[in-house]
């Protein structure tokens, strides 16, 4: 919910703190800023609402309260004031008649005769302009503003159009709809209209039609105050793919009882902005069937102090109830209130406690220890398998991956997929180790494997329910024969059942893959009775940006005079390589006993070149290449091979 | 200087040259280091921890139903609530899932439910039969449907707490996280509550945590952007009525439950600048820790 900073300041007399004060008790106390944002002379503030606050803080007002009970500042009922000028009654005849009044729970109707549609007073187009809508006439905008101000959607129709008579129904099936935006909507029997009898005239709480549009030179008009059922709108929002402002606040639900002043602040503004000496005014016809029930809470001192965990005293109680002005008495140890109509979350004590506890102060809240637990904790047997197993793969040089559950083709199928090559969920962990596999063996050098070996726990779904399964792979790069895939393979499954003491069922036929179902062999494997938390592997290390582009291998060998060591020959490499090399490794030390009975040491290195922000070209590795030859040929007795 | 080069349309004696030259590059290479996929690092670390502090590991299944994920979690069909998660809806069909109302589970949540439902069944007598109170954590996958990007998947891991006992408050829930995440980042971290809505508690509660890495001193801190706190979780005292729903009477007994992202963690503990890194089966990210 975006809301202007400068309106915030008109409910709450130009004592509103600063933008960045509100931004920060806001956050404390209420909900979450997304952002401020400048906007002319203005800030506009984007609050994130959740659901319990969007039944009274999709508004202006909804809002400057928030603000007002924080900083202790107590708001208007408005944030301006409505004129009212002397207003001729109008004869005109209106009727509401509601035929489900579960479903339109309140409509209020009423005529005003000879207004004049224009433009809108600077005032009223910055406000809307300010909050990134376009104002469009002083009606339409006069509707706006209302909803923008306490959270009541609006509606005005063009009279003339229309007969006497407003019936709110059910659309019947096949019907269709002509939207103020010109689209055709069809209807179906569970959409509820606003029509006048016969014609549609817009879709309840969710869009105006065009049959009885305001135009320019439109004199008479119908205004609307209504209330419909949350779940009706959203369900029908969602089914027609329509969701408007006035939608969205019908779906979170919000008090019929401020249809009333709704109704008399729109009247009042637009005979104010758009009325003439003739302007009419009609009676407000309220049909109010289904009425809001008063609603009484209590919580106790020790009750809140309970559930927020600090001594809460009923002075504190006091204190913050005034604040949200709250009509409370005291009776016994309870602080009884009568909610506030809007406060369609305040429902059961724990959310009065929360209401105590936001405006007291979350920091306040000291740690208090949770008893310590004497019974033995339970061992969860899979989880504890699990690391088993993952700490003899780790030790054969195996690791782990996470695929997606998400694949193309499967028993299992999503109703509503990402896209069409996510559509089923997995059926083995097969191939996903296969495709990792292919995209590893890539990149044997970068991650220091002769060959790729991994292996996968995870979930996979089919027709007769979800499984637990263990799938682990291998891989030589291409040409690379030993050591033979499947002999790793078998050797490690040797390794797995011999300290498991329980013989493992492949359920696959691949050379290089082996999968299991790991709940049927855990139902087969002893009890155990505790985690092995011991710490293996570097727990310090921290990530290392991946480069998306080509890595280059290059080997040098180097003889060099006995006694040099490896660490003069990398110095050398260190020195001259610059910042291209990315790993490096001394793959081959050997020595030799030339001709003349001079030993010489052989070192081989192999150096890894790749960049983040290009590919390299051979031209470029060669000659850092040849920059390390010449340096090493420089040394005497170096001679590279 | 040589360059070595692959490829499978070489004859046999050149073939075995180079996988003898192969093997005498990379033998050394085979030193078989550990490599722990940093987001198994961190659920192991979380079980450790918790364990410590006697919460028992649950585990289950990621296909769930609307009722387990939603209804009994306070979150009513057609209510907006449920638009804070975007769902995978399955398909209905002629196997076990034909019925409508299955789903990839947005949350772990639906544990608590299960876990709950669980200790009913087995036992008439919670308290002497030592099934209350409870403590309990469940990491696991869940799945939602949104635009993926560095800091969104359709697929990530949640882990997931409750404490039911007679006296718990938000101040019992603050003691634990704290000391949580002063074992988890093995230094002195710093939680706050700040008031926000989740169905399934009241009070609800976003949790933030002091920026470890700059503790707040440094404007331009990429981790905390200079406010000081990360939001690392959601959190709560558990709604009566979820407490209800499974036959435990709220008027004797609370509970506190928090949930929040693995990979968030391991992104925050390990430096790791995309989410998406951890589920491309790419070992340059894993072999790398």
């Amino acid at each position: 919910m975006k809301v202007s900073y400068k309106w915030l300041n008109e409910y709450l007399n130009d004592m509103a703190p600063i933008p960045k004060k509100i931004e920060e008790l806001l956050t404390m106390h209420t909900m979450e800023i997304e952002s401020l944002e400048k906007v002319g002379d203005d800030i506009v503030i984007d609050a994130k609402t959740t659901p319990n606050l969007n039944h009274s803080c999709l508004c202006h007002r909804g809002i400057a309260r928030e603000i007002g009970v924080i900083s202790d500042i107590k708001p208007n009922l408005y944030s301006r004031k409505f004129n009212l000028e002397a207003q001729l009654p109008s004869g005109k005849k209106l009727s509401v008649k509601i035929e489900d009044g579960k479903l339109c729970r309140r409509y209020i109707g009423r005529v005003v005769e000879n207004i004049k549609v224009g433009p809108s007073p600077v005032w009223l187009k910055e406000k809307l302009e300010t909050l990134g809508q376009r104002s469009i006439n002083n009606i339409v905008d006069a509707t706006n503003f209302v909803m923008l101000e306490i959270g009541q959607p609006m509606h005005a129709f063009d009279s003339d159009k229309i007969g006497s008579e407003i019936v709110v129904k059910n659309a019947m099936k096949g019907q269709k709809i002509t939207t103020l935006d010109k689209k055709d909507v069809e209807l179906d029997e569970n959409v509820l209209l606003i029509t006048d009898g016969e014609n549609p005239l817009a879709i309840a709480g969710i869009k105006g039609g065009n049959y009885a549009e305001l135009e320019e030179h439109t004199k008479n008009i119908i205004l609307e105050s209504a209330n419909f059922n949350p779940v009706l709108i959203r369900k029908t929002a969602q089914k027609i793919k329509i969701q408007t402002d006035a939608s969205k606040r019908y779906e979170n639900d919000f008090s019929a009882e401020i249809a009333g002043e709704a109704m008399e602040i729109l009247t009042k503004l637009i005979v104010e902005i758009a009325g003439t000496k003739e302007t009419k005014v009609g009676e407000a016809i309220d049909n109010y069937p289904t009425k809001q029930e008063k609603v009484r809470l209590g919580i106790s001192s020790k009750e809140a102090s309970d559930i927020i965990g600090v001594e809460i005293k009923d002075k504190d109680i006091e204190d913050i109830f005034n604040k949200f002005q709250f009509n409370w008495k005291k009776e016994g140890d309870q602080f009884i209130i009568a909610v506030p109509d809007e406060r369609l979350d305040l429902r059961i004590k724990e959310d009065l406690a929360e209401e105590i506890g936001r405006i007291y102060g979350y920091e306040k809240i000291k740690d208090i220890p949770v008893p310590k637990n004497v019974d033995k904790v339970e061992i969860d047997k899979g989880f504890a398998y699990r690391e088993k197993i993952r700490r003899i793969l780790y030790e054969q040089g195996f690791s782990e991956v996470i695929n997606y559950t998400f694949t193309d083709k499967g028993e299992i199928e999503l109703a509503n997929p990402i896209s069409p090559e996510k559509r089923f969920l997995r059926t083995n962990l097969t191939d996903g180790i296969k495709d990792s596999l292919e995209l590893n063996v890539r990149y044997c050098e970068l991650v220091d494997m002769p060959q790729i070996k991994i292996f996968e726990f995870g979930h996979i779904f089919k027709n007769e329910g979800e499984e637990g399964h263990l799938a682990i792979g291998i891989k030589n790069p291409l040409g690379i024969k030993k050591p033979k895939e499947q002999d790793v393979i078998n050797d490690v499954i040797v390794l797995i059942e011999k300290k498991l003491g329980e013989k493992l069922q492949r359920i696959n036929k691949n050379e290089n893959i082996a999968e299991f179902n790991f709940e049927k062999i855990l139902k087969k494997l002893p009890e155990i009775t505790e985690y092995d938390f011991s710490e293996i592997g570097d727990k310090n290390k921290k990530y290392q940006k991946i480069s998306q582009f080509p890595f280059m291998i290059r080997d040098i060998a180097v003889f060099t005079p006995e006694g040099t060591k490896a660490e003069d020959v990398f110095l050398v490499i260190q020195k001259e390589v610059g910042e291209l090399m990315i790993k490096n490794r001394l793959f081959d030390v050997f020595t030799k006993t030339l001709e003349e009975g001079i030993k010489k040491t052989s070192y081989a290195y192999r150096l890894i070149f790749q960049s983040y922000d290009r590919t390299l070209t051979d031209e470029e590795v060669n000659s850092i290449m040849k920059k390390i030859t010449e340096k090493m040929n420089n040394n005497s007795g170096w001679q590279v091979r | 200087m040589q360059k070595i080069k692959g490829g499978s349309a070489l004859p046999n004696h050149l073939l075995s040259f180079l996988n003898f030259l192969y093997n005498l590059v990379m033998v050394d290479l085979d030193k078989k280091s550990v490599h722990i996929h940093p987001i198994t690092r961190v659920i192991n670390d979380i079980n450790k921890i918790f364990f410590e502090m006697g919460f028992v590991l649950i585990d289950g299944n990621e296909l769930e139903t609307e009722h387990y994920n939603f209804d009994a979690l306070n979150v009513p069909k057609d209510h907006p609530a449920r638009d804070m998660q975007d769902t995978f809806w399955i398909k209905p069909n002629k196997n076990i899932y034909g019925v409508e109302g299955r789903l990839l589970r947005t949350h772990t949540s639906p544990m608590q439910v299960h876990f709950m439902e669980e200790i009913h069944e087995k036992s008439s007598d919670l308290v002497a039969s030592k099934k209350l109170p409870f403590r309990i954590i469940c990491p696991g996958k869940v799945y939602r449907k949104e635009a993926t990007d560095a800091t969104h998947e359709i697929q990530f891991q949640q882990f997931e707490g409750l404490y039911v006992d007679k006296t718990v408050s938000l101040a019992t829930l603050k003691s634990v996280l704290n000391v949580f995440f002063d074992k988890f980042f093995e230094k002195d971290i710093d939680v706050r509550f700040r008031p926000s809505y989740f169905p399934f508690v009241e009070p609800g509660a976003e949790i933030d945590i002091s920026c470890f890495k700059c503790s707040g001193g440094e404007a331009d801190c990429p981790v905390c952007k200079g406010t000081g706190w990360v939001e690392v979780m959601g959190a709560g005292v558990v709604h009566p009525k979820v407490l209800k729903n499974v036959g435990i009477n709220p008027d004797e007994w609370k509970g506190f439950a928090f949930g929040g992202s693995v990979e968030r963690l391991a992104m925050m503990k390990y430096g790791i600048d995309d989410i998406r890194l951890f589920y491309s089966g790419d070992l340059r990210l894993v072999n790398q820790f």
